[in-house]
C-alpha cells in the first residue's frame, strides 16, 4: 500500500536526520537507512546523504514508488545517549518490522531520552578541565582560571544555542572569552603565562570529531562528505585562531 | 613512572567526564573512561619506542578505534559512543596551540618548531581512527550481505524457486 511505504520513507528520513544531529557519521546513517528499507522489502532504494541534506527514493513491494528530501536543520549537538537509543530503535525495527504507521511514534519515543541535568553537565565539564590540566602540567593558579573559563564558555554555549547554534560562531566567541580572561590574568600578574590555560580550554573547541569523520569519509570513498567535513574542520580551526587573535589585539594592543 | 600513571589517571577521568558531557548513558560511562586510559597507555608505550609523533598518535588512535569497536559489539551500541570521548584527551593541544599562535603572531621560529609535529599528530590520529572504522564498516557490510544471501537461499528452499 502506498500509505505504508510513505510511512517507511518518512521514518527512514527522520531517523537519518536524528542520527546526523546526534553525531553519527554518514556511513552509519546510510547503513541504517538501507537496512530499515530492506526490512520492509523496499526495492531500488536510492539514498543520498550530506550532513545537511538527505534524499531518499524507494519502491515498495507492490511497485509503488515514493521519494522525499529533507534538510537537516538544528546544527550538530553531540548526544551519545540519544545515538544509542536510535541505534536500538533501528535494530528493533529491522528485527520486528512493526506496522509502518507506528514508526513515527516509536521514533519520537526514542528521541525522548533522559539527560543529565545542566548543573551535572557543568560539573562534569569542570572535572574534565581538572583532568586535562593534569595532563598539561598546569599549576593551581592555571587551574583556577581554566575553571573560570570553563564556566564562562559553558554559559555562553547555552545562550548561543538558544539563538543559533553555529559551531564557527561558537568557536570564535569561546576562543575570544578564553583568550581575554587568560591574557587579563597574565597581565595583572596572577598567571606565569597564559599558554596552559589557552591549551586546556581550547581542547574542547578543536574539531577532533569532524577530523575523524572527514578522514573516515575520504578513505571510504565518500569524498563529497569528506571534503565538506575537511572544509568545516579548517573553518572551525580558523575560527579558534580568530577568537584568540581578537583577544590578543584587544588586550595587547595589536600583534607584536 | 609516576608521570605516566598521572597521565593515565587524568586521561581516564577526562574521557569519563567528557562522555558525561556528551550525554553517554550512565552504565557506559566507565567504559568511556577506560577508552581514554587504554589509548593513553598505548600512546605512552609507543612513545617509549619512537620519537616520531605520527607513529605514536597513529597507534594510539588505532587502539582507541579497536577498543571502541570491541565495546560497540559487546554492548550493541555504535562505536562512536566510545570513540568520541577518547579523542579529546589525545588531541595534540600543545603543538596545535603553538602552531596557531605562531601563525597569528607571524613567529616563523615558533611555527616551524610546532607545525610539523601538529600535522603529523593530527594525520596520525585521523588515519588511525579511520582505518579501524573502515575495516569494521566493510566487515559489517559483508556480514549483512552474507546474511541476506542465506535468507534468500532458505526462502528459495522453502517455497521453491520462482
Amino acid at each position: 500500500m502506498k500509505e505504508d511505504i510513505e510511512h517507511v520513507l518518512d521514518f527512514a528520513l527522520r531517523l537519518g536526520e536524528s542520527l546526523i544531529l546526534c553525531g553519527a557519521n554518514i556511513e552509519r546513517v546510510r547503513d541504517t537507512v538501507y537496512r530499515v528499507c530492506d526490512s520492509y522489502e523496499c526495492r531500488d532504494v536510492q539514498f543520498f546523504a550530506l550532513d545537511c541534506f538527505l534524499s531518499l527514493s524507494l519502491e515498495g513491494k507492490y511497485g509503488e514508488q515514493v521519494s522525499a528530501q529533507r534538510c537537516v536543520r538544528g546544527g550538530l549537538h553531540i548526544h551519545l545517549g540519544r545515538l544509542s537509543q536510535l541505534n536500538q530503535l533501528s535494530r528493533k525495527v529491522c528485527a520486528e518490522t512493526p506496522p509502518p504507521e507506528e514508526l513515527r511514534e516509536m521514533l519520537e519515543k526514542a528521541l525522548d531520552v533522559n539527560e543529565y541535568p545542566t548543573w551535572a553537565v557543568l560539573l562534569f565539564s569542570l572535572m574534565s578541565a581538572v583532568c586535562l590540566n593534569g595532563i598539561y602540567d598546569g599549576s593551581l593558579r592555571d587551574l583556577s582560571i581554566i575553571l573560570l573559563n570553563t564556566v564562562l564558555v559553558f554559559l555562553s554555549g547555552i545562550y548561543l544555542r538558544k539563538l543559533i547554534f553555529n559551531k564557527i560562531i561558537y568557536n570564535i566567541v569561546s576562543a575570544f572569552i578564553v583568550g581575554t580572561v587568560a591574557i587579563f590574568f597574565d597581565k595583572i600578574g596572577y598567571l606565569d603565562g597564559y599558554s596552559t590555560v589557552m591549551i586546556v580550554n581550547s581542547l574542547r573547541l578543536i574539531p577532533g570529531i569532524p577530523m575523524v569523520n572527514s578522514f573516515r569519509n575520504l578513505l571510504s570513498g565518500n569524498e563529497i562528505n569528506g571534503i565538506i567535513e575537511l572544509l568545516k574542520l579548517i573553518l572551525e580551526t580558523v575560527a579558534i585562531a580568530g577568537g584568540f587573535l581578537a583577544s590578543i589585539m584587544l588586550l595587547m594592543g595589536g600583534l607584536t | 613512572m609516576g608521570e605516566a600513571i598521572k597521565l593515565i589517571i587524568c586521561s581516564f577521568g577526562s574521557a569519563l567526564c567528557i562522555g558525561a558531557v556528551y550525554q553517554i548513558r550512565r552504565e557506559y560511562l566507565i567504559f568511556a573512561g577506560l577508552g581514554g586510559a587504554v589509548t593513553r597507555v598505548v600512546w605512552l608505550l609507543v612513545r617509549e619506542c619512537t620519537a616520531e609523533s605520527f607513529i605514536y598518535y597513529f597507534f594510539a588512535a588505532l587502539a582507541a578505534g579497536l577498543y571502541a569497536e570491541g565495546m560497540a559489539i559487546h554492548t550493541k551500541n555504535p562505536s562512536t559512543v566510545f570513540l568520541y570521548p577518547s579523542i579529546i584527551p589525545l588531541t595534540p593541544g600543545r603543538s596545535f596551540y603553538f602552531t596557531m599562535i605562531g601563525l597569528i603572531l607571524k613567529d616563523s621560529a615558533l611555527l616551524s618548531e610546532h607545525l610539523e609535529v601538529c600535522l603529523h599528530s593530527l594525520v596520525g590520529l585521523g588515519i588511525g581512527f579511520a582505518i579501524v572504522s573502515i575495516v569494521m564498516h566493510y566487515q559489517r557490510r559483508y556480514h549483512w550481505i552474507k546474511k541476506k544471501q542465506m535468507q534468500r537461499m532458505m526462502e528459495e528452499e522453502k517455497y521453491g524457486r520462482v
